[in-house]
C-alpha cells in the first residue's frame, strides 16, 4: 500500500523547500529555536500542562473513549423515560464513573478523589480539562456527570464543616463505592430563568419557591424547572426565599430524596444532551431540618453566584470540547470522503475550512485554559467572558463542519448533527450568553465607574 | 396555459386554507411529528385538489408552471405558506413536484395515487461539483467539457456513490441526475432496484426519513427530455434554490411569530423581555433575516427563465446562514424553553440547518459561482 506523501497543494515533508524536517539540520541554536518534527496537537498541549493536570487529562480521555463514546449514539436515540427511571447503561456508567472518581474529584482524599498532584492547581483547571474531554465524546453523558458537581458546589462553597463532612462526604463515598449518588443544583423557577442568574433581575423578582419556618426546620413549597440531573439526583441543593421576604433572603437547603412532599413532576424532551435529564421538581411541604441549611440563612444568593462563577469556566470548556469534536469529525470526513477520485482534504476550500475551524477551536481553548489556570478565586467577569465566547464560537465551528459535510452532515451517523444539538444548550444554560455579557459589565463596575483612571482591558 | 397574478392569489388562498386547516392542525405538537399515515392522507388530498402535479393532466399545481410572474408567485407563496404549517411536508412536496415536472416533460405517464411515492435529488453525492459543474454549465456547446471536469462530474453524479436522500419513509421511486455522454441526464429509478440503506435518523425534517441510496445506472432508463441538458440542469437547480429559500422563509416566519408572542408575555427583571435591548437586538435580527429572504423571493417572482442562476446562488449563500442565525436567535430569546421539543423553536432551528446542508450545501457555492462568471447564466 502506498503512503500519500503530501496533501494536494503542499510540498511533501521530504522536499527541499519544505522546512519542517530540515530544521533538524540547523546548528544547535537554530534547532533549539525551531520546531521539528511536528507533533500531534493534543500531545503538544499535554506537554504544556503540569504533570498532574496532564495525567488527569489523559485519564479523562481514556474514560471518555472507553465508557462514554460507545453509548453516545444509543442514549441520544433512546426513548424518553418516565421521571425516576434510569437507562441500565446510564446506571452502569454512573457506577463506573463513581468508582473511577469522576463524581468526587472536587475534593482530595480522604473526602474525594482529586489526586494531590492536581490539588495544588486551581480546581477549575482540573474541571475544564475533564469536561472538555467528556464533551468531546458525548454532551449528554458529560452533563450527566458534570451537573452533579454543580449540585455539590454550594456544599463546598459554604465552607461549613458539617456540610462537607456530612452530605458532601456521603455523596462522594457512595459514588466511590460504586453506588450512584447524584446531586443537582436547583435554582431555575417557572417564571425565572435569567432572574435567578442576574442581580438586578433578582431584585425585581418575586420568588417562587418559599421556605416557611416550622418546628425544627423549614417547609419548602414551590416548583423548580429545567434542573439538570434533577430526575436522578438523590441530593439537591435547593434555593428558596424565606416566607414573606424577597430574593435577598434566598437560602440554600440541602434536600435528600426521596422525601415526603417531593416529586419529580416531569422530565423535558430536549433538543440534545439527551443522556441527561432536565427535570421539573415539585416541593409540597418538604421538610428540611435546620441543620441542612447550607451556609446559613440568607446566604443563598451569594452561594448561587459563587457557584455560577465556578461553573461558567467549565461550561466554556464544554464549548471547547464540542468544537474539538466538530473539528475532528470534519477532519475525518475530509480524509475519508472522496470526490473526483481524491479525498476532500486535497481541495483547497476544504483545507481553508479546516484551518479556520482549528484556529477557532484553539483560540477558545487558549482563552479557557488561560483563565482556568489562574482561577483560584474565579471572578464573574473572567468566567462570563470565557463562557459566552467559547460557546458562541463553538457553534460557529460546528456550523463550519456542517457546511463542509453538506448533505452527509444531516445524518445522525456523522455525529455533527448531534454535536450541534448538544452544544446549542451551552449558549443558554448557566445564564444565556446575553446575561453573561451583562454579568461582565456588572462585575466590571468598579473600574468602569472610576473616571479618574484608564480602564485596563 | 398561464397563471395571472390574480389567479395566483386565488390559488394561494386555497393553499393557505389547506395549510391552516388541514396541515397546521396536525402539527400542533412539535414533539410529535405528523404520522406517515397523515402525511399520505394530506398529500392525496392535495393531489385531488390539484395542488400537486400529475403526469396525466394539466393544471396549476406546484412547479407545474414557471413561465410567468403569476406562476412563480404561486410556487413561492405555496412553499412559504405550507412550510409555515409544516416545513418537512413542504420539502417533500417541493421535491416531489420537481420530479413530476421532469416526468411530465419526458411524457412519462405515471399513475400517481400517493404523491409521496416519488422523490427527487437535485445534486450529486457531495457538494456542487466544484468548479467543474460551473464550467460545464457555462460552456455554450452541449457535451463540450474539459476531461478533468468530466472526471469530477462523472464521479459527482455517479449513481454508485451513495447519496443522502431525505424523503417520506415510503418513497417508491426517485428521479436523480446522472452523468452520461458528457452531460447531465435524468433517471427515474425504482426503490427496489436500488441499494437503499435506511439511516437511523437525520438532524431535522422529523416527518421524513433519511436514506443512503446508490445503484447501477445501467439498470435504469433515462428520461427522454426535449430540453437541452444544460438548460434543464440550470432550470432545476434554480427551482431547487428558490424552493429551499421559500421553505426556509416559511419556517422562519412561524418561528419569528412565536418569538414575538413569547417575548411580549415573558417577564424578566420586572418587565416583558421584549423591552430589554438584548432581546430587541435578537428580534430585529430575526425580522431582518425574514425581510431579506422575502425581498429575494419577491425578486424571484418573475418568469424563471429571466432569473440568473448566479443571483440565486448568491442569495442562497448569503441568506441561508442568516436564516439559521435568526432561528438560533429565536431560541436564544426563548432561553431554556426554546431548547425543549414541545415548544417548536428548536425544530425550526434544525429545519434551517437541514436547508443549509441539503442540495450540496453552501461551501461549494463560491466555486460554482466563480466558474459561472465567464458566462452570466
Amino acid at each position: 500500500m502506498s503512503v500519500k506523501l503530501n496533501i494536494e497543494g503542499h510540498l511533501p515533508l521530504s522536499h527541499k523547500l519544505s522546512p519542517q524536517l530540515q530544521f533538524q539540520g540547523l546548528p544547535l541554536l537554530g534547532r533549539s529555536l525551531t520546531a521539528s518534527p511536528l507533533e500531534d496537537l493534543w500531545q503538544l498541549d499535554n506537554k504544556r500542562l503540569p504533570w498532574g493536570i496532564r495525567s488527569l487529562r489523559k485519564k479523562a480521555r481514556a474514560f471518555a473513549e472507553t465508557h462514554l463514546a460507545p453509548l453516545a449514539a444509543e442514549l441520544d436515540l433512546a426513548e424518553h423515560l418516565a421521571p425516576g427511571e434510569m437507562h441500565p447503561k446510564v446506571k452502569n456508567v454512573l457506577e463506573l464513573a463513581g468508582k473511577e472518581g469522576w463524581l468526587s474529584y472536587f475534593m482530595p482524599w480522604p473526602l474525594g478523589s482529586l489526586p494531590y498532584s492536581v490539588a495544588v492547581y486551581p480546581l477549575i483547571w482540573s474541571c475544564t480539562v475533564v469536561v472538555e474531554e467528556f464533551s468531546r465524546v458525548c454532551g449528554g453523558l458529560m452533563l450527566l456527570l458534570s451537573a452533579h458537581h454543580l449540585g455539590c458546589m454550594p456544599l463546598i462553597l459554604s465552607g461549613k464543616r458539617k456540610m462537607i463532612l456530612g452530605p458532601l462526604r456521603n455523596i462522594y463515598r457512595d459514588n466511590l463505592n460504586g453506588i450512584p449518588h447524584l446531586a443537582a443544583f436547583a435554582i431555575t423557577e417557572p417564571q425565572a430563568g435569567s432572574d435567578v442568574e442576574d442581580g438586578l433581575g433578582a431584585s425585581l423578582y418575586r420568588p417562587g419557591v418559599v421556605a416557611t419556618p416550622t418546628a425544627g426546620g423549614y417547609l419548602l413549597n414551590g416548583r423548580k424547572t429545567f434542573i439538570s440531573g434533577g430526575d436522578l439526583a438523590q441530593s439537591l441543593t435547593v434555593f428558596a426565599a424565606l416566607d414573606g421576604e424577597g430574593m435577598d433572603s434566598w437560602t440554600c437547603f440541602y434536600v435528600k430524596t426521596p422525601t415526603k412532599g417531593f416529586k419529580v413532576a416531569r422530565t423535558e424532551l430536549k433538543m440534545g444532551m439527551r443522556a441527561s435529564g432536565a427535570a421539573e421538581l415539585e416541593f409540597n411541604d418538604v421538610f428540611v431540618p435546620e441543620h441542612d441549611v447550607v451556609g446559613g440563612l440568607r446566604q443563598g444568593w451569594v452561594l448561587n453566584r459563587a457557584t455560577l462563577n465556578s461553573s461558567r469556566i467549565p461550561v466554556a470548556s464544554m464549548g471547547v470540547g464540542f468544537a474539538v469534536a466538530a473539528t475532528e469529525e470534519a477532519v475525518q470526513f475530509a480524509r475519508s470522503f472522496k470526490l473526483g477520485g481524491k479525498p476532500l482534504i486535497d481541495y483547497q476550500e476544504v483545507q481553508l475550512q479546516l484551518a479556520s475551524m482549528l484556529a477557532e477551536t484553539r483560540a477558545i481553548r487558549s482563552l479557557v485554559w488561560q483563565e482556568a489556570r489562574h482561577a483560584w478565586k474565579p471572578r464573574q467577569l473572567n468566567a462570563s467572558v470565557c463562557k459566552l465566547q467559547a460557546t458562541d464560537r463553538a457553534q460557529v465551528v460546528c456550523e463550519m463542519a456542517m457546511d463542509l459535510m453538506a448533505d452527509q452532515g444531516t445524518l445522525h451517523e456523522q455525529r455533527i448533527e448531534k454535536i450541534f444539538r448538544d452544544l446549542r444548550l451551552t449558549r443558554i444554560f448557566e445564564g444565556t450568553n446575553q446575561i453573561n455579557r451583562l454579568s461582565v459589565i456588572d462585575d466590571w463596575q468598579a473600574q468602569l465607574l472610576n473616571n479618574n483612571k484608564q480602564v485596563g482591558v | 396555459m398561464s397563471i395571472s397574478l390574480d389567479d395566483a392569489q386565488a390559488f394561494l388562498a386555497e393553499v393557505a386554507s389547506f395549510s391552516r386547516d388541514k396541515v397546521a392542525s396536525k402539527a400542533l405538537h412539535p414533539e410529535h411529528p405528523i404520522t406517515p399515515n397523515d402525511l399520505t392522507q394530506l398529500s392525496i388530498e392535495a393531489l385531488n385538489l390539484g395542488l400537486l402535479p400529475q403526469t396525466e393532466s394539466e393544471g396549476f399545481a406546484l412547479w407545474e408552471h414557471t413561465e410567468s410572474q403569476g406562476a412563480m408567485t404561486f410556487n413561492i407563496g405555496f412553499l412559504q405558506t405550507l412550510s409555515e404549517a409544516n416545513t418537512a411536508l413542504a420539502f417533500a412536496w417541493h421535491r416531489q413536484a420537481l420530479a413530476m415536472t421532469l416526468l411530465k416533460a419526458s411524457n412519462s405517464k405515471i399513475n400517481i395515487t400517493n404523491p409521496l411515492d416519488i422523490s427527487f435529488l437535485s445534486t450529486g453525492h457531495y457538494g456542487l461539483g466544484r468548479m467543474s459543474f460551473g464550467r460545464y454549465l457555462a460552456t455554450e456547446q452541449e457535451e463540450q467539457i474539459a476531461s478533468e471536469d468530466a472526471a469530477v462530474l462523472q464521479d459527482w453524479l455517479d449513481p454508485e456513490q451513495p447519496s443522502v436522500l431525505i424523503a417520506p419513509a415510503e418513497w417508491q421511486s426517485l428521479v436523480w441526475p446522472v452523468w452520461k455522454n458528457n452531460s447531465v441526464r435524468w433517471q427515474l429509478v425504482q426503490r427496489e432496484k436500488l441499494n437503499v440503506s435506511v439511516q437511523r435518523r437525520q438532524h431535522g425534517f422529523d416527518e421524513l426519513a433519511a436514506f443512503k441510496v446508490c445503484g447501477n445506472k445501467n439498470n435504469h432508463r433515462y428520461l427522454e427530455l426535449s430540453q437541452p441538458p444544460k438548460a434543464l440542469a440550470q432550470q432545476l437547480l434554480k427551482q431547487d434554490i428558490i424552493g429551499l429559500l421559500a421553505i426556509g422563509a416559511g419556517s422562519l416566519k412561524r418561528v419569528a411569530q412565536q418569538t414575538i408572542e413569547y417575548t411580549a408575555i415573558r417577564k424578566q427583571g420586572g418587565h416583558t423581555i421584549q423591552s430589554h435591548p438584548a432581546v430587541q437586538q435578537m428580534l430585529v435580527e430575526i425580522q431582518g433575516a425574514l425581510l431579506q429572504v422575502e425581498n429575494a423571493l419577491q425578486l424571484c417572482s418573475r418568469p424563471l427563465a429571466t432569473i440568473r442562476l448566479t443571483d440565486l446562488l448568491h442569495y442562497r449563500m448569503q441568506l441561508q446562514p442568516q436564516l439559521c442565525h435568526a432561528a438560533s436567535q429565536a431560541m436564544q430569546a426563548h432561553g431554556g424553553v426554546g431548547y425543549m421539543l414541545d415548544v417548536g423553536i428548536e425544530k425550526g432551528l434544525r429545519e434551517q440547518n437541514m436547508l443549509r446542508m441539503l442540495a450540496g450545501g453552501l461551501l461549494g457555492i463560491p466555486l460554482l459561482l466563480s466558474a459561472l462568471q465567464e458566462s452570466v447564466v
